[in-house]
């Protein structure tokens, strides 16, 4: 049988043959839609859920936060007519309560119960340098007891004192009516970002105090605005915007236009004349970058949301035979900044969109305050 | 396949201008539907490493008492590739040149496939024959 008999024997066959349809043939259609829905609501599903721990781990504070200095004060309480500045008060018996107790006096330096019984500052050159600070700052707390005789109390204020024995510097000096005073003291910490078991004291040297901020300011990261355009085999050209999460991460939305062409059919008997799709995209990424002095380097992933989708060219072709640019798709592109100035920047980034890959050439604006 | 074949039918409708026959329009419509799915599954157009003797047919006998639903099952047992060219050539009456085109493969490929289809459609038919009385 030749070859042309042996083709001619299956066409007289199976010309206008038709087979019985399957019973199963509407279910078999039917589960094969519900498949490609879950399958989407799966990937939707699954971005959520890294979006939503991200943002739990933005308001997630784990560690104490470094933006205050921690104070912590003591009071001591002394007495100017019986008592010295007492063992930790020995600032006080170098500024010399006067009077009785002065530092000459018993409860003074000199005494037993005098900063300086305690730490046995009993040479001359300090008792002589004792004295001195004391006469000075006994002139000084003549002037503010006249000035504010009468009065219970009064604000503390810095004084010129310089600092005791014990290497605490007063912070304020409290007049009672019955001319005690309450000396307040400082002991300054600070507390290491993210770590409450490490607490390092402020290191105060006699003479010295080291002032610190009160507030350590936080390294916020600026959000930007981006113009981009695309020029792929779907090109595009948007606007989005990033904002600072957490960290180097940052949230990133928008609203982008995406012009799909299909191609000419090569069917030489079918012709599909050319034609393209309309798209109005929502993309919601997740940006990490890091600096790099001149610019930066990041990587952005997450998913594009077409929100409208209209056919254009010369005929209308239906939406799923086209390249599936919409719907949604998976995003994951590579961002390289490089700064123009202050608050200007190129940026490229090519990226990787199901069916739909390229590379995005735009500027950013950086909001600075 | 079936429905989105018919929703191109209703789509391009316009484009049928009356040369030829509606059905054959509407029969080129479907197999260009189907043709655009099978490629999504990427066919293999591999040879076959089958003891395919390209010799006479010794089963004529037993290949006429065939019916359609059994053709239908040999050719369904072919390779995807075989099946593919054999039902653009034989089926639909499409030259080398144009299914070349239309899958993306060399006309010599074409040729290459189809010859090696009739060969394994026409050993099925002669291993038919040698089981006894099932078609008698």
């Amino acid at each position: 049988m030749r070859e042309k008999e042996f083709d001619q024997f299956f066409r007289d066959r199976l010309a206008g043959h038709s087979s019985p349809v399957p019973e199963d043939m509407w279910q078999r259609i039917h589960g094969k839609k519900d498949d490609r829905k879950a399958f989407v609501l799966w990937w939707v599903l699954g971005g959520g859920l890294v979006l939503a721990s991200l943002l739990a781990g933005r308001f997630w504070k784990a560690g104490v936060p470094m933006e205050k200095v921690a104070k912590t004060t003591e009071k001591t309480r002394e007495n100017v007519g019986s008592k010295g500045a007492g063992g930790k008060a020995g600032a006080e018996g170098k500024t010399g309560v006067g009077g009785k107790s002065g530092v000459e006096g018993k409860a003074g330096a000199n005494g037993k119960s005098g900063a300086d019984g305690k730490v046995g500052a009993g040479s001359d050159a300090a008792r002589s340098q004792y004295r001195d600070d004391a006469a000075r700052s006994q002139h000084r707390d003549d002037a503010v007891r006249s000035e504010h005789r009468g009065h219970a109390s009064r604000s503390g204020h810095w004084g010129d004192e310089k600092p005791g024995i014990s290497g605490v510097r007063p912070k304020a000096v409290v007049w009672r009516e019955d001319s005690s005073r309450t000396v307040e003291r400082v002991h300054k910490t600070w507390t290491l970002p993210g770590r409450a078991d490490m607490k390092k004291r402020l290191p105060v040297r006699a003479g010295e105090l080291k002032v610190r901020k009160d507030t350590i300011q936080k390294k916020k990261r600026p959000i930007t605005l981006d113009l981009y355009v695309s020029p792929s085999n779907a090109s595009n050209a948007g606007v989005r915007v990033a904002v600072p999460i957490w960290k180097n991460f940052s949230l990133i939305t928008g609203l982008q236009y995406t012009r799909v062409g299909f191609p000419r059919d090569r069917d030489s008997v079918i012709h599909i004349s050319s034609g393209h799709f309309n798209n109005i995209d929502l993309p919601l990424l997740v940006g990490y970058s890091r600096e790099l002095g001149w610019g930066k380097i990041g990587v952005n992933t997450g998913v594009v949301f077409n929100l409208h989708s209209s056919a254009g060219g010369d005929s209308v072709t239906l939406y799923r035979y086209l390249p599936k640019t919409g719907g949604t798709s998976w995003y994951l592109g590579v961002d390289l900044e490089k700064y123009l100035g202050r608050k200007w920047s190129l940026f490229a980034e090519p990226y990787y969109r199901y069916q739909a890959s390229g590379v995005s050439l735009g500027l950013r604006y950086i909001f600075k305050k | 396949m079936l429905q989105e074949g018919f929703v191109r039918i209703f789509t391009f409708i316009d484009q049928y201008r009356g040369e030829g026959s509606l059905e054959g329009w509407v029969r080129r419509v479907i197999v260009h539907c189907c043709l655009k799915t099978v490629a999504k599954r990427k066919p293999s157009f591999a040879e076959i490493d089958e003891n395919v003797e390209d010799s006479a047919f010794h089963a004529a006998e037993v290949f006429s008492m065939l019916d359609a639903e059994q053709l239908l099952q040999l050719i369904a047992g072919l390779p995807d590739g075989y099946r593919l060219v054999f039902n653009l050539y034989v089926m639909e009456g499409y030259d080398h040149n144009e299914i070349a085109s239309m899958l993306n493969i060399s006309a010599g490929t074409s040729r290459s496939q189809l010859a090696k289809a009739r060969g394994l459609l026409r050993s099925k038919i002669e291993n038919l024959q040698k089981l006894p009385n099932k078609y008698a």
